[in-house]
Protein backbone atom coordinates (compact mmCIF):
# COMPACT_ATOMS: atom_id res chain seq x y z
CA UNK A 1 0.00 0.00 0.00
CA UNK A 2 1.53 2.99 -0.94
CA UNK A 3 0.49 6.63 -0.06
CA UNK A 4 -0.11 9.08 -2.73
CA UNK A 5 2.03 12.21 -2.52
CA UNK A 6 0.60 15.62 -1.19
CA UNK A 7 2.08 17.40 -4.31
CA UNK A 8 4.49 16.82 -7.33
CA UNK A 9 7.55 16.99 -5.82
CA UNK A 10 6.44 15.86 -1.89
CA UNK A 11 9.37 14.37 -0.17
CA UNK A 12 7.63 12.46 2.33
CA UNK A 13 5.35 10.13 -0.32
CA UNK A 14 5.62 6.49 -0.48
CA UNK A 15 6.08 4.63 -4.05
CA UNK A 16 5.97 0.96 -5.01
CA UNK A 17 8.82 -0.51 -4.57
CA UNK A 18 9.99 1.54 -1.55
CA UNK A 19 11.14 -0.94 1.65
CA UNK A 20 9.91 1.68 3.46
CA UNK A 21 6.53 1.48 1.96
CA UNK A 22 6.39 -1.72 2.69
CA UNK A 23 7.35 -1.10 6.70
CA UNK A 24 4.04 0.93 6.83
CA UNK A 25 2.08 -1.79 5.35
CA UNK A 26 3.19 -4.17 8.25
CA UNK A 27 2.51 -1.25 10.54
CA UNK A 28 -0.95 -1.00 8.94
CA UNK A 29 -1.89 -4.37 9.18
CA UNK A 30 -1.82 -4.45 13.17
CA UNK A 31 -5.21 -2.49 13.37
CA UNK A 32 -7.30 -5.47 14.66
CA UNK A 33 -10.70 -5.28 14.74
CA UNK A 34 -12.65 -5.16 17.69
CA UNK A 35 -16.26 -6.96 18.01
CA UNK A 36 -19.50 -4.94 18.59
CA UNK A 37 -19.80 -6.59 22.52
CA UNK A 38 -16.48 -5.21 22.96
CA UNK A 39 -16.64 -1.70 21.48
CA UNK A 40 -19.78 -1.52 23.81
CA UNK A 41 -18.19 -2.52 26.52
CA UNK A 42 -15.30 -0.45 26.23
CA UNK A 43 -17.67 2.88 25.99
CA UNK A 44 -19.36 1.46 28.69
CA UNK A 45 -16.43 1.72 31.00
CA UNK A 46 -15.55 4.90 29.39
CA UNK A 47 -19.26 6.37 30.45
CA UNK A 48 -19.22 5.37 33.40
CA UNK A 49 -15.15 7.08 34.01
CA UNK A 50 -16.26 9.98 32.41
CA UNK A 51 -19.29 10.39 35.09
CA UNK A 52 -22.20 9.66 32.05
CA UNK A 53 -23.35 6.02 33.02
CA UNK A 54 -27.17 4.93 32.92
CA UNK A 55 -29.84 5.41 30.16
CA UNK A 56 -28.76 8.07 27.54
CA UNK A 57 -27.33 11.05 29.88
CA UNK A 58 -26.70 14.40 28.34
CA UNK A 59 -23.26 15.58 28.58
CA UNK A 60 -22.65 16.90 32.51
CA UNK A 61 -21.86 20.55 32.22
CA UNK A 62 -19.39 20.78 34.53
CA UNK A 63 -17.72 18.06 32.73
CA UNK A 64 -17.63 18.88 29.83
CA UNK A 65 -14.49 21.47 28.81
CA UNK A 66 -16.63 24.46 27.35
CA UNK A 67 -14.98 26.78 24.81
CA UNK A 68 -14.36 29.94 27.35
CA UNK A 69 -17.33 32.50 26.54
CA UNK A 70 -16.52 36.15 27.64
CA UNK A 71 -20.48 36.89 27.19
CA UNK A 72 -21.61 33.95 29.79
CA UNK A 73 -22.28 35.05 33.48
CA UNK A 74 -19.46 34.42 35.36
CA UNK A 75 -21.33 33.35 38.26
CA UNK A 76 -21.58 30.49 36.16
CA UNK A 77 -18.83 29.38 35.10
CA UNK A 78 -17.36 29.73 38.89
CA UNK A 79 -20.31 27.41 39.93
CA UNK A 80 -19.68 25.23 36.86
CA UNK A 81 -15.73 24.83 37.62
CA UNK A 82 -15.99 24.53 41.50
CA UNK A 83 -18.88 21.54 41.17
CA UNK A 84 -15.64 20.14 39.10
CA UNK A 85 -13.63 20.46 42.09
CA UNK A 86 -15.21 19.63 44.50
CA UNK A 87 -16.52 15.99 42.79
CA UNK A 88 -12.76 15.52 41.30
CA UNK A 89 -10.74 16.21 44.10
CA UNK A 90 -13.09 16.51 47.40
CA UNK A 91 -10.14 18.98 48.30
CA UNK A 92 -11.32 22.03 48.29
CA UNK A 93 -11.86 23.16 51.38
CA UNK A 94 -8.22 22.00 51.75
CA UNK A 95 -7.07 24.04 49.11
CA UNK A 96 -9.19 27.01 50.68
CA UNK A 97 -6.16 27.28 52.59
CA UNK A 98 -3.22 28.33 50.91
CA UNK A 99 0.51 28.55 51.70
CA UNK A 100 2.13 31.38 49.84
CA UNK A 101 3.03 30.05 46.26
CA UNK A 102 6.63 30.04 44.74
CA UNK A 103 6.64 29.82 41.23
CA UNK A 104 9.66 30.09 39.09
CA UNK A 105 9.73 29.98 35.24
CA UNK A 106 12.51 28.93 33.18
CA UNK A 107 12.94 30.58 29.64
CA UNK A 108 15.84 29.98 27.31
CA UNK A 109 14.19 30.21 23.86
CA UNK A 110 13.36 32.18 21.40
CA UNK A 111 10.42 34.27 21.63
CA UNK A 112 6.85 32.79 20.14
CA UNK A 113 6.03 33.60 16.70
CA UNK A 114 4.68 37.29 15.54
CA UNK A 115 1.24 36.25 15.00
CA UNK A 116 1.32 34.79 18.82
CA UNK A 117 2.99 37.98 20.29
CA UNK A 118 0.79 40.26 18.38
CA UNK A 119 -2.24 39.16 20.56
CA UNK A 120 -0.14 38.33 23.05
CA UNK A 121 1.19 41.07 25.26
CA UNK A 122 3.30 40.04 28.41
CA UNK A 123 1.20 40.71 31.66
CA UNK A 124 3.56 40.93 34.82
CA UNK A 125 0.97 39.06 36.69
CA UNK A 126 1.15 35.88 34.59
CA UNK A 127 1.44 34.04 37.74
CA UNK A 128 0.58 35.58 40.75
CA UNK A 129 1.68 34.13 44.66
CA UNK A 130 -1.49 33.71 46.50
CA UNK A 131 -0.92 35.74 49.49
CA UNK A 132 -0.57 32.96 52.84
CA UNK A 133 -3.75 32.00 54.53
CA UNK A 134 -5.55 33.70 52.08
CA UNK A 135 -8.94 31.83 50.89
CA UNK A 136 -8.79 30.08 47.33
CA UNK A 137 -9.73 32.40 44.66
CA UNK A 138 -13.20 31.04 42.75
CA UNK A 139 -12.02 28.86 40.21
CA UNK A 140 -12.23 30.69 36.99
CA UNK A 141 -13.17 28.56 33.36
CA UNK A 142 -13.69 25.12 33.41
CA UNK A 143 -11.15 22.56 34.57
CA UNK A 144 -10.19 19.12 34.69
CA UNK A 145 -6.60 18.51 36.89
CA UNK A 146 -5.99 15.02 38.18
CA UNK A 147 -6.14 14.84 41.88
CA UNK A 148 -3.86 16.91 43.85
CA UNK A 149 -2.33 16.39 47.27
CA UNK A 150 -4.24 18.44 50.32
CA UNK A 151 -1.74 20.80 50.39
CA UNK A 152 -2.57 22.34 46.61
CA UNK A 153 -1.66 25.90 46.10
CA UNK A 154 -3.44 27.86 44.00
CA UNK A 155 -1.57 29.39 41.43
CA UNK A 156 -2.95 32.00 38.49
CA UNK A 157 -2.16 31.88 34.80
CA UNK A 158 -3.09 35.16 33.04
CA UNK A 159 -2.58 35.75 29.16
CA UNK A 160 -3.28 39.08 27.55
CA UNK A 161 -4.88 37.63 24.05
CA UNK A 162 -7.79 40.37 22.60
CA UNK A 163 -8.30 38.90 19.75
CA UNK A 164 -8.49 35.15 21.00
CA UNK A 165 -11.84 33.00 20.89
CA UNK A 166 -10.75 30.53 23.44
CA UNK A 167 -7.69 30.53 25.80
CA UNK A 168 -7.00 26.73 27.46
CA UNK A 169 -4.29 25.61 29.42
CA UNK A 170 -2.41 22.54 28.59
CA UNK A 171 0.41 20.90 30.82
CA UNK A 172 1.72 18.04 33.08
CA UNK A 173 -0.99 19.13 35.66
CA UNK A 174 -3.97 18.24 33.09
CA UNK A 175 -2.51 15.41 31.02
CA UNK A 176 -1.78 17.92 28.29
CA UNK A 177 -5.44 17.64 27.35
CA UNK A 178 -6.19 20.58 24.77
CA UNK A 179 -9.67 20.94 25.99
CA UNK A 180 -9.67 20.22 29.65
CA UNK A 181 -9.01 23.63 31.23
CA UNK A 182 -9.89 26.48 30.08
CA UNK A 183 -9.45 30.39 31.00
CA UNK A 184 -11.63 32.28 31.77
CA UNK A 185 -11.96 35.81 29.87
CA UNK A 186 -11.98 39.13 32.40
CA UNK A 187 -15.13 40.78 31.80
CA UNK A 188 -14.34 44.53 29.58
CA UNK A 189 -10.66 43.35 29.18
CA UNK A 190 -8.17 40.91 27.06
CA UNK A 191 -7.18 39.17 29.28
CA UNK A 192 -7.76 35.42 30.15
CA UNK A 193 -7.20 34.21 33.65
CA UNK A 194 -7.65 31.04 35.74
CA UNK A 195 -6.90 29.98 39.32
CA UNK A 196 -5.77 26.10 39.45
CA UNK A 197 -4.84 25.12 42.83
CA UNK A 198 -1.40 22.73 42.27
CA UNK A 199 -0.19 20.49 44.33
CA UNK A 200 3.87 21.27 45.04
CA UNK A 201 5.95 20.65 42.65
CA UNK A 202 7.66 21.20 38.82
CA UNK A 203 5.20 21.81 36.02
CA UNK A 204 5.49 22.26 32.47
CA UNK A 205 2.68 23.63 30.94
CA UNK A 206 1.63 25.99 27.88
CA UNK A 207 -1.21 28.38 26.46
CA UNK A 208 -3.17 27.09 23.16
CA UNK A 209 -5.51 29.76 21.88
CA UNK A 210 -8.44 29.17 20.10
CA UNK A 211 -7.80 25.31 19.73
CA UNK A 212 -4.75 25.71 17.64
CA UNK A 213 -2.15 28.27 18.35
CA UNK A 214 0.78 26.71 21.51
CA UNK A 215 1.95 29.55 23.43
CA UNK A 216 4.33 29.53 25.94
CA UNK A 217 3.52 32.28 28.60
CA UNK A 218 4.98 35.18 27.56
CA UNK A 219 5.87 36.48 30.44
CA UNK A 220 8.30 34.64 31.33
CA UNK A 221 11.17 32.71 29.87
CA UNK A 222 10.38 29.33 27.97
CA UNK A 223 11.52 26.15 27.73
CA UNK A 224 11.96 24.23 25.16
CA UNK A 225 9.91 20.58 25.02
CA UNK A 226 12.88 17.90 25.04
CA UNK A 227 9.77 15.34 23.43
CA UNK A 228 7.93 17.36 21.44
CA UNK A 229 9.71 20.95 20.62
CA UNK A 230 6.69 22.97 21.46
CA UNK A 231 7.60 26.01 22.98
CA UNK A 232 6.55 25.22 26.94
CA UNK A 233 6.95 27.36 30.22
CA UNK A 234 7.87 25.74 33.41
CA UNK A 235 6.96 26.30 37.06
CA UNK A 236 7.37 25.53 40.35
CA UNK A 237 4.98 25.13 42.71
CA UNK A 238 6.83 24.95 46.18
CA UNK A 239 6.27 25.27 49.90
CA UNK A 240 7.51 28.27 51.75
CA UNK A 241 8.40 27.67 55.25
CA UNK B 1 -9.97 18.99 4.22
CA UNK B 2 -6.92 18.02 2.13
CA UNK B 3 -7.02 16.19 -0.41
CA UNK B 4 -3.19 14.30 0.76
CA UNK B 5 -5.27 11.45 1.62
CA UNK B 6 -4.18 8.59 0.32
CA UNK B 7 -6.36 7.26 -2.09
CA UNK B 8 -7.12 3.98 -1.14
CA UNK B 9 -7.76 5.72 2.54
CA UNK B 10 -11.79 6.60 2.96
CA UNK B 11 -12.29 9.88 4.02
CA UNK B 12 -12.92 10.81 7.67
CA UNK B 13 -16.36 11.05 7.24
CA UNK B 14 -16.98 7.87 5.93
CA UNK B 15 -15.81 6.75 8.79
CA UNK B 16 -17.16 8.59 11.22
CA UNK B 17 -20.50 10.07 9.63
CA UNK B 18 -21.24 13.28 11.09
CA UNK B 19 -25.14 12.38 12.07
CA UNK B 20 -23.13 9.70 14.21
CA UNK B 21 -20.74 11.76 15.83
CA UNK B 22 -24.24 13.97 16.44
CA UNK B 23 -25.98 11.02 18.19
CA UNK B 24 -23.25 10.53 20.69
CA UNK B 25 -23.26 13.76 21.44
CA UNK B 26 -26.50 13.91 22.51
CA UNK B 27 -26.19 10.69 25.03
CA UNK B 28 -26.90 7.76 22.50
CA UNK B 29 -24.88 4.86 24.00
CA UNK B 30 -25.18 2.91 20.95
CA UNK B 31 -23.81 5.72 18.77
CA UNK B 32 -20.99 6.14 21.04
CA UNK B 33 -20.30 2.39 21.17
CA UNK B 34 -20.08 2.69 17.18
CA UNK B 35 -17.56 5.68 17.49
CA UNK B 36 -15.61 3.47 19.39
CA UNK B 37 -15.82 0.17 17.17
CA UNK B 38 -15.21 2.16 14.18
CA UNK B 39 -11.88 3.66 15.49
CA UNK B 40 -10.76 1.57 18.18
CA UNK B 41 -8.71 -0.94 15.87
CA UNK B 42 -6.39 1.99 15.15
CA UNK B 43 -6.26 3.94 18.47
CA UNK B 44 -4.89 0.97 19.56
CA UNK B 45 -2.43 0.51 16.79
CA UNK B 46 -1.31 4.25 17.22
CA UNK B 47 -1.26 4.10 21.03
CA UNK B 48 1.06 1.11 20.81
CA UNK B 49 3.38 2.26 18.17
CA UNK B 50 3.82 5.59 20.41
CA UNK B 51 3.75 3.74 24.04
CA UNK B 52 5.58 0.66 23.23
CA UNK B 53 4.57 -2.72 25.28
CA UNK B 54 7.05 -1.62 28.35
CA UNK B 55 4.98 0.91 29.47
CA UNK B 56 2.59 1.25 32.68
CA UNK B 57 0.31 3.09 30.39
CA UNK B 58 -0.68 -0.24 28.19
CA UNK B 59 -2.09 1.03 24.78
CA UNK B 60 -5.29 0.18 25.89
CA UNK B 61 -5.23 1.95 29.14
CA UNK B 62 -4.41 5.41 26.86
CA UNK B 63 -6.80 4.65 24.61
CA UNK B 64 -9.81 4.07 27.07
CA UNK B 65 -8.80 7.26 28.78
CA UNK B 66 -8.57 9.16 25.58
CA UNK B 67 -12.38 7.44 25.25
CA UNK B 68 -13.38 9.07 28.12
CA UNK B 69 -11.79 12.43 27.43
CA UNK B 70 -13.98 12.30 24.42
CA UNK B 71 -17.02 11.79 26.07
CA UNK B 72 -16.24 14.19 28.89
CA UNK B 73 -15.14 16.60 26.02
CA UNK B 74 -18.28 16.79 23.58
CA UNK B 75 -19.40 20.13 23.83
CA UNK B 76 -16.32 21.27 22.60
CA UNK B 77 -16.19 19.32 19.70
CA UNK B 78 -15.08 21.24 16.88
CA UNK B 79 -16.69 19.73 13.67
CA UNK B 80 -14.46 21.45 10.90
CA UNK B 81 -12.00 18.30 10.76
CA UNK B 82 -14.04 15.78 11.41
CA UNK B 83 -14.20 13.65 14.55
CA UNK B 84 -11.22 11.32 13.68
CA UNK B 85 -9.07 14.16 13.27
CA UNK B 86 -10.44 15.58 16.93
CA UNK B 87 -10.13 11.94 18.32
CA UNK B 88 -6.23 11.93 17.10
CA UNK B 89 -5.84 14.80 19.26
CA UNK B 90 -6.68 13.85 22.16
CA UNK B 91 -5.20 10.39 21.88
CA UNK B 92 -1.95 11.88 20.54
CA UNK B 93 -2.34 14.04 23.91
CA UNK B 94 -2.69 10.86 26.01
CA UNK B 95 -0.34 9.36 24.47
CA UNK B 96 2.69 12.82 25.38
CA UNK B 97 0.64 12.80 28.57
CA UNK B 98 1.90 8.73 29.23
CA UNK B 99 5.66 9.42 27.43
CA UNK B 100 5.90 12.09 29.65
CA UNK B 101 4.51 11.32 33.38
CA UNK B 102 6.03 7.58 32.56
CA UNK B 103 9.61 8.46 31.37
CA UNK B 104 8.60 5.85 29.18
CA UNK B 105 10.10 6.53 25.79
CA UNK B 106 13.83 7.16 27.95
CA UNK B 107 13.02 3.37 29.37
CA UNK B 108 11.60 2.04 25.83
CA UNK B 109 14.90 3.26 24.08
CA UNK B 110 16.89 1.55 26.53
CA UNK B 111 15.76 -1.16 26.70
CA UNK B 112 15.37 -1.83 22.74
CA UNK B 113 18.97 -0.69 22.65
CA UNK B 114 20.14 -4.25 24.32
CA UNK B 115 17.28 -6.00 23.26
CA UNK B 116 14.99 -7.13 19.86
CA UNK B 117 11.46 -6.56 20.90
CA UNK B 118 9.45 -9.74 21.65
CA UNK B 119 7.05 -10.33 19.06
CA UNK B 120 3.80 -12.34 18.47
CA UNK B 121 2.18 -12.16 22.02
CA UNK B 122 -0.08 -9.13 21.55
CA UNK B 123 -2.00 -9.10 18.75
CA UNK B 124 -1.80 -5.31 18.98
CA UNK B 125 1.71 -5.84 18.31
CA UNK B 126 1.90 -8.54 15.71
CA UNK B 127 5.17 -7.89 14.09
CA UNK B 128 7.03 -9.22 11.44
CA UNK B 129 10.14 -10.77 12.79
CA UNK B 130 12.23 -10.62 10.11
CA UNK B 131 15.68 -9.09 11.01
CA UNK B 132 15.48 -6.63 8.60
CA UNK B 133 12.15 -5.66 9.73
CA UNK B 134 13.21 -5.79 13.50
CA UNK B 135 15.67 -3.16 12.74
CA UNK B 136 13.29 -0.89 11.54
CA UNK B 137 11.41 -1.63 14.23
CA UNK B 138 13.92 -0.26 16.90
CA UNK B 139 14.23 2.59 14.75
CA UNK B 140 10.74 3.49 14.82
CA UNK B 141 11.01 2.90 18.69
CA UNK B 142 14.04 5.06 18.96
CA UNK B 143 12.92 7.84 16.86
CA UNK B 144 11.83 11.57 18.93
CA UNK B 145 8.19 11.00 19.77
CA UNK B 146 7.25 13.93 17.61
CA UNK B 147 8.83 12.28 14.86
CA UNK B 148 7.16 8.65 14.83
CA UNK B 149 4.18 10.74 16.10
CA UNK B 150 3.81 12.54 12.98
CA UNK B 151 5.15 9.45 10.95
CA UNK B 152 2.77 7.39 12.21
CA UNK B 153 -0.02 9.89 11.71
CA UNK B 154 0.59 10.38 8.40
CA UNK B 155 1.77 7.20 6.88
CA UNK B 156 -0.11 4.62 9.21
CA UNK B 157 -3.06 6.82 10.16
CA UNK B 158 -3.10 8.09 6.51
CA UNK B 159 -4.18 11.57 7.61
CA UNK B 160 -3.29 14.87 5.84
CA UNK B 161 -0.73 17.59 6.60
CA UNK B 162 -2.70 19.86 7.69
CA UNK B 163 -5.11 17.36 9.73
CA UNK B 164 -1.23 16.40 11.44
CA UNK B 165 -1.22 19.91 12.42
CA UNK B 166 -4.31 20.18 14.01
CA UNK B 167 -3.68 17.23 16.27
CA UNK B 168 -0.37 17.78 16.78
CA UNK B 169 -0.61 21.26 17.43
CA UNK B 170 2.16 22.10 15.06
CA UNK B 171 2.47 23.87 11.86
CA UNK B 172 2.15 21.57 8.39
CA UNK B 173 5.68 22.69 7.32
CA UNK B 174 7.04 21.47 10.95
CA UNK B 175 4.89 18.26 10.51
CA UNK B 176 6.07 17.32 7.03
CA UNK B 177 9.79 18.17 8.41
CA UNK B 178 9.35 15.97 11.74
CA UNK B 179 7.96 13.03 8.52
CA UNK B 180 10.71 13.43 6.31
CA UNK B 181 13.56 13.21 8.93
CA UNK B 182 11.35 9.90 10.46
CA UNK B 183 11.74 8.54 7.07
CA UNK B 184 15.23 9.31 6.48
CA UNK B 185 15.74 7.23 9.74
CA UNK B 186 14.15 4.48 9.05
CA UNK B 187 15.47 4.36 5.28
CA UNK B 188 18.75 4.35 7.12
CA UNK B 189 18.03 1.11 9.07
CA UNK B 190 17.10 -0.64 5.97
CA UNK B 191 20.42 0.55 4.36
CA UNK B 192 22.30 -0.57 7.50
CA UNK B 193 20.50 -4.25 7.57
CA UNK B 194 19.19 -5.14 4.12
CA UNK B 195 18.00 -9.00 5.34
Amino acid sequence: MTTPPDAPHDETALVAGDPLAAFVATLRAEARPVTTAQATAIAARARLAAGHPGTPVPATPADTPAVADSTAPATTATVTALGTWSRRLGLLAAAALVAVVGVRVADRDAPPAATVAATNTPSPAAIDATPAAAPLPAVRGTADVPVLAADARAVRLVLDAPDARSVHVVGDFNGWDRAATALEREPGTGRWSLVLPLAPGRYRYAFLVDGTTWVADPAHERVRDADFGQPTSELLVEVRP
Amino acid sequence: MSDSRGATAPAPDALVAPALVARARAGDHGAFAQLVERLQPRALRFAARMLGDESRDTADDVVQDAWVRVLRSFDSYDARHGFEVWFFTILANRCRSALRRRGLERRWIDRIDDDVPEVGHDPVRQLDASAGTAAVERALAALPAEQREAFLLRHVEQLSYEEIAVAVGAGVSACKMRVKRAMDALRAHFTEDPQ
